[in-house]
């Protein structure tokens, strides 16, 4: 017995981690949701990965997914994607105001992400950190 | 297989900023009862409108209470929805160290409990396992006080007929 899933976090060409640095970026409150929330998701079967938690995108952002909390009246945004395995990997974080992402070229940055995740998985992502490091 | 101390020290060692940490334990019980509702229910194969007329609330407070940004669930409802699963609501004040250790163990299993009959059934099951290993290295005759009291599983109530969950009283 273990997690369904295990989520990975984007790390950038320095190796940086991006998501962790995106995430801290926001605050505690919203760090502590997120992780809260991939706690949950890795712990389920995916027929639960939708809203309120989860949701697939479309339109030019069809192949991506996002975890969709409100934190004190803010949507945030952590694009993902699956991977073949049960691995999926945390690209890019946004906001969405209005019906629109901010930034606005949101996807296009995770759809480059995902495309550096794919070619070299090794050097491009690393276990999810969950709190403070 | 379940995560041990290197796993809960290592979400511990996370947890250092207090002001993380609480705010951490304060989402756990949002998106926990949210998220464990609904996976409840759904493992049981209810509607939300069964589930709010086996606890006296609306369809609507069904709803509320299965969204993570909604957080108002009193003890008072807690303890009816337990009632209704046949679990119980475990509300007390803890260490840290509890919640990294219900953290790093989450499964499906465990987000969704057996009902009451059923866990009494698992427990037997486990006991008695545990006994045969140990007579088979002769430790002990543990075998038989657990078949005694297996014994008493036959009568057990069966789990409650929807007839029986709709009269329960609060």
């Amino acid at each position: 017995m273990g997690s369904e899933f295990t989520f990975y976090d984007y790390l950038d060409d320095s190796e940086d981690n991006a998501i962790y640095i995106w995430l801290l970026g926001q605050g505690k409150r919203v760090k502590a949701k997120f992780d809260s929330w991939i706690d949950h998701l890795e712990s389920t079967q995916l027929a639960l990965w939708d809203r309120p938690y989860s949701a697939a995108l479309h339109g030019e952002c069809e192949g991506l997914f996002e975890i969709r909390p409100n934190v004190l009246g803010v949507e945030y945004r952590l694009f993902y994607f699956h991977g073949t395995a049960r691995d999926p990997t945390l690209l890019f974080g946004a906001k969405e105001k209005g019906g629109r992402w901010e930034p606005l070229n949101a996807c296009e940055q995770a759809f480059n992400r995902r495309a550096n995740v794919i070619e070299n998985p090794d050097k491009y992502r690393r276990r999810h950190v969950f709190g403070i490091s | 297989m379940s995560s041990g101390y290197p796993e809960i020290l290592e979400r511990m060692k996370g947890w250092v900023d207090e002001e993380y940490r609480h705010d951490f334990a304060r989402e756990q019980i949002a998106i926990g009862l949210a998220f464990q509702l609904r996976h409840l229910r759904e493992n049981r194969g209810w509607t939300q409108q069964q589930l709010a007329e086996r606890t006296g609330k609306a369809q609507e407070t069904i709803s509320q209470l299965e969204n993570p940004s909604y957080g108002r669930c009193t003890v008072s409802t807690l303890a009816k929805l337990a009632s209704a699963f046949d679990v119980v609501p475990i509300v007390r004040l803890a260490p840290f160290s509890d919640l990294a250790e219900w953290v790093v163990n989450l499964t499906p299993e465990r987000l969704a409990p057996r009902s009451f009959p059923e866990d009494f059934q698992h427990t037997v099951a486990s006991a008695r396992a545990i006994a045969v290993q140990a007579d088979s290295r002769h430790i002990g005759r543990a075998l038989q006080p657990v078949e005694d009291m297996a014994a008493s599983v036959e009568r057990l109530p069966e789990p409650k007929t929807e007839e029986e969950l709709y009269a329960v009283a609060f």
